[in-house]
């Protein structure tokens, strides 16, 4: 314990933004638990300026600011997660198909990576969503779709360059094959760099999940998604500006925080 | 004097000349407003218009009109008419002098040749003219209607933003075509209004320009300049800057009381009533729950902080400046009974839609119906659609919303145009086939009425019975807000002409 405080005292940053991040999480987790109001009911007349009964005042309809607010964190935090643990289960599990069967099993599946990550994928997953009918689902599905490619890229690197390593040369010469090579040895060494990865592409999604709310190809109203009650409430930035600004501020803070903490994981790795 | 200084003294003159501010041109009279969306044609028989509907009156006009702020019918081209005793027998004597645009005189031929035109079944608004049977031009101003039956909307429906606007001979003839002139008509006009349409650039701007040789008062402004600026946000800061003049609808609510001081709102009743339409096919097949939705509604716990007081609850099924109800309809008062119900019957979720066409506020007002009816237990999401899509819900009743948000605008300010198009069986936005033959017998009754005090007490009778059937919900009269500029005035709205102003009247102080 003491040796840890110690530790965080030494990195003071990169203490706070894991804290931040913590912070983060422990809200999107508890979120509904914690906050003032229903994020769907009406508590107040619209518009009321932030105060003590309502620390980010109330928006256009009279619901508290604050509980939609957190409830936007929860949706948006979790189901970039989620994407971003689907597009690497995906891609992750493509690369070591094409790293264990080689040949035109490998090649096949690298051609099918390039195919989908030359096509404008966000253009396409708009497209998508829009053609499918908006949803939270639907969201979800289409960007794990096209997201998925560049964990597939990175992991199939990582294995190759992994494969190339004594430990997996001697494990392969002692007989260890098949299935048993890639899960004991190959695939741990690549685990690093798809935390890394994964860690910096939550921003990534994060912003483009925001960006697909903010079209309107999001859940439908009235879910509070940041993005969409940012869209939604713009018309009120020069007379209740808290209002489309406290979403797009929490929307800053949540990239800004993954962003960094990305980068402190990946200084970390570096240095072992 | 030498060559030099004759030369030098040449070059004085010239230097003085442009050096001299030319004197000012006279301000132009141009009034700029600009519209959300595109104009489909301007053919007066062929287009539902909501944008453009105020252009198409200064540029066409019609035998009658309404006068503005009120729904009372007064003479345009007509400058008088009479019924016969039998109500069948309209005769309309028109104003001499007036011209249309190509310089032929407005005639009771010409009017009589537009009508048959008008009358065509395959041109979307003939069915204004459906109960005409023949029509004839005794003498050169005298134009004479003779219907089937009588009809007692059949002035209001003359007087409709929509109703019959007089074409010229140039088109009909001239431009004619395989289509009536469709096609021509789409994007020209040849009417005998005060403005001609002189520039088309489709989903970019439309400028209408005075005409000279109008037949009647000559109006304020040289040219209305209409932009396409799709954004609301953008209407604001360009009305806000100086760059448009009028912005016809859209404003948000709650924005009004912060305008600028060279800026003015003026709120209108129009004939837009806010209401529900409740689809009994799926969700809502249980009369119970549809009472227990009725209760959540109610207006009166959700719009008294709304609409920055530019709204009132809705009195019945009939907008406020089409039959100013004496007692309201009343909602069930019992949420404590409703959430029993909904508790009863198990998890509900609803679906509430409306058109696109009003998507900021209908998207408010539906998310304040989704808060009402969290009240009560039951979940539910907003959907829109293009409202042009509306009338498709009647084929998919069981896929469509639960609750359809519409603020639509009937042909006209007879509450019979509001029971054909909404309440009839079979009626074209009766969207989700509400039929119920003793409202028919009641409708059809209700048309036979002259005397407007009877009339409106039927069809009071009808919006009761409607309500009780929790078929349609009557939620609010909200106004229609005009922002413009300070120094304009004689804005001329009238509640049947939604969204615009008459840019025959309005001028600067």
């Amino acid at each position: 314990m003491n040796a840890a405080l110690a530790a965080a005292g030494r990195r003071p940053i990169e203490t706070t933004i894991f804290a931040v991040l913590a912070l983060i999480t422990l809200l999107a987790l508890i979120g509904p638990l914690i906050t003032p109001a229903d994020p769907i009911l009406r508590v107040d007349p619209p518009f009321c300026a932030p105060s003590l009964a309502h620390l980010f005042g109330t928006d256009d309809v009279g619901r508290d600011l604050l509980s939609r607010v957190i409830a936007g964190v929860q949706i948006t935090w979790l189901l970039s997660l989620l994407i971003i643990a689907l597009s690497a289960i995906v891609g992750g599990l493509i690369a070591a198909l094409g790293a264990l069967a080689g040949g035109w099993v490998d090649a096949g599946l690298d051609r099918l990576t390039d195919l989908f990550m030359v096509i404008p994928s966000t253009l396409i997953a708009m497209a998508a969503v829009a053609a499918v009918g908006p949803g939270l689902s639907h969201t979800v599905g289409v960007i794990t779709v096209f997201w998925w490619p560049w964990y597939a890229r990175i992991v199939r690197a990582e294995l190759r360059s992994v494969a190339a390593r004594p430990h997996v040369e001697a494990a392969r010469v002692a007989g260890v094959g098949g299935l048993r090579l890639m899960a004991r040895y190959m695939f741990p060494a690549a685990l690093p760099t798809l935390l890394v990865t994964a860690t910096l592409d939550v921003a990534n999604v994060i912003l483009v999940l925001s960006l697909f709310s903010f079209l309107g190809l999001g859940a439908p109203p009235p879910t509070p998604e940041l993005g969409a009650m940012t869209a939604r409430t713009l018309v009120d930035l020069t007379t209740h500006p808290w209002i489309p600004l406290i979403p797009a501020l929490a929307i800053f803070v949540m990239v800004l925080a993954a962003n960094l903490a990305g980068d402190a994981l990946r200084e970390r790795m570096e240095g072992l | 004097m030498s060559a030099m200084a004759k030369t030098i003294g040449l070059i004085l003159l010239m230097v003085m000349a442009l050096a001299t501010p030319a004197a000012p041109a006279p301000p132009q009279r141009v009034l700029k407003v600009a519209y959300a969306d595109d104009v489909v044609s301007f053919d007066p028989d062929n287009a539902f218009l909501l944008y453009g509907l105020e252009a198409l009156r200064v540029m066409y006009q019609g035998l009658v009109q309404y006068e503005p702020g009120t729904t009372r019918v007064t003479g345009w081209l007509a400058q008088s008419w009479s019924v016969s005793p039998d109500a069948r027998t309209y005769t309309f004597r028109l104003h001499d002098g007036a011209r249309f645009h190509d310089g032929s005189p407005v005639t009771a031929a010409a009017v009589m040749a537009y009508f048959q035109r008008r009358a065509t079944p395959t041109l979307a608004l003939s069915y204004f003219l459906d109960n005409v049977a023949s029509m004839s031009a005794p003498d050169r101003l005298t134009f004479v209607i003779r219907l089937r039956s009588p009809q007692s909307t059949f002035l209001d429906r003359l007087a409709s933003p929509w109703g019959p606007k007089v074409i010229g001979p140039g088109a009909l003839v001239g431009h004619a075509g395989g289509d009536l002139g469709g096609s021509w008509l789409n994007e020209h006009e040849d009417g005998c209004g005060p403005y001609r349409l002189t520039e088309f650039s489709r989903g970019y701007r439309y400028v209408l320009t005075r005409d000279p040789d109008y037949w009647g008062p000559r109006p304020y402004f040289d040219r209305i300049e209409i932009d396409i600026v799709p954004s609301i946000s953008q209407q604001m800061l360009m009305v806000r800057r100086g760059d448009l003049d009028v912005m016809m609808n859209g404003y948000p609510f709650d924005q009004l009381a912060h305008l600028p001081p060279d800026l003015r709102a003026t709120g209108f009743d129009d004939l837009g009533e806010e209401m529900a339409l409740v689809n009994p096919w799926h969700s809502l097949k249980d009369r119970k729950l549809r009472w227990a939705v009725l209760t959540a509604l109610n207006p009166a716990g959700w719009l008294a902080d709304d609409f920055d007081g530019y709204a009132t609850q809705a009195r019945s099924l009939y907008p406020k400046a089409m039959i100013d109800a004496p007692r309201p309809v009343v909602f069930p008062g019992d949420l404590a009974a409703a959430r029993r119900i909904v508790a009863a019957h198990g998890p509900v979720h609803l679906q509430i839609g409306y058109g696109a066409e009003e998507g900021a506020t209908q998207q408010r007002t539906a998310e304040l119906l989704v808060s009402a009816l969290a009240r009560i237990g039951i979940s539910a999401t907003v959907m829109s659609m293009p409202t042009d899509q509306e009338p498709g819900l009647r084929d998919f009743p069981q896929r469509a919303p639960d609750l359809w948000l519409a603020r639509n605008y009937p042909d006209a300010a007879h509450p019979g145009t509001q029971a054909d198009v909404f309440f009839e069986t079979g009626a074209p936005l009766n969207l989700f086939n509400y039929s119920n033959p003793s409202v028919d017998r009641l409708i059809g009754a209700a048309g036979q009425i002259t005397d407007r005090a009877a009339r409106d007490r039927a069809y009071l009778a009808i919006s009761d019975a409607l309500f009780a059937d929790i078929a349609f919900i009557p939620l609010a009269d909200i106004k229609d807000v005009i922002v413009y500029r300070a120094d304009l005035t004689d804005l001329g709205t009238r509640p049947a002409l939604p969204w615009g102003v008459d840019y025959a009247t309005i001028r600067r102080r």
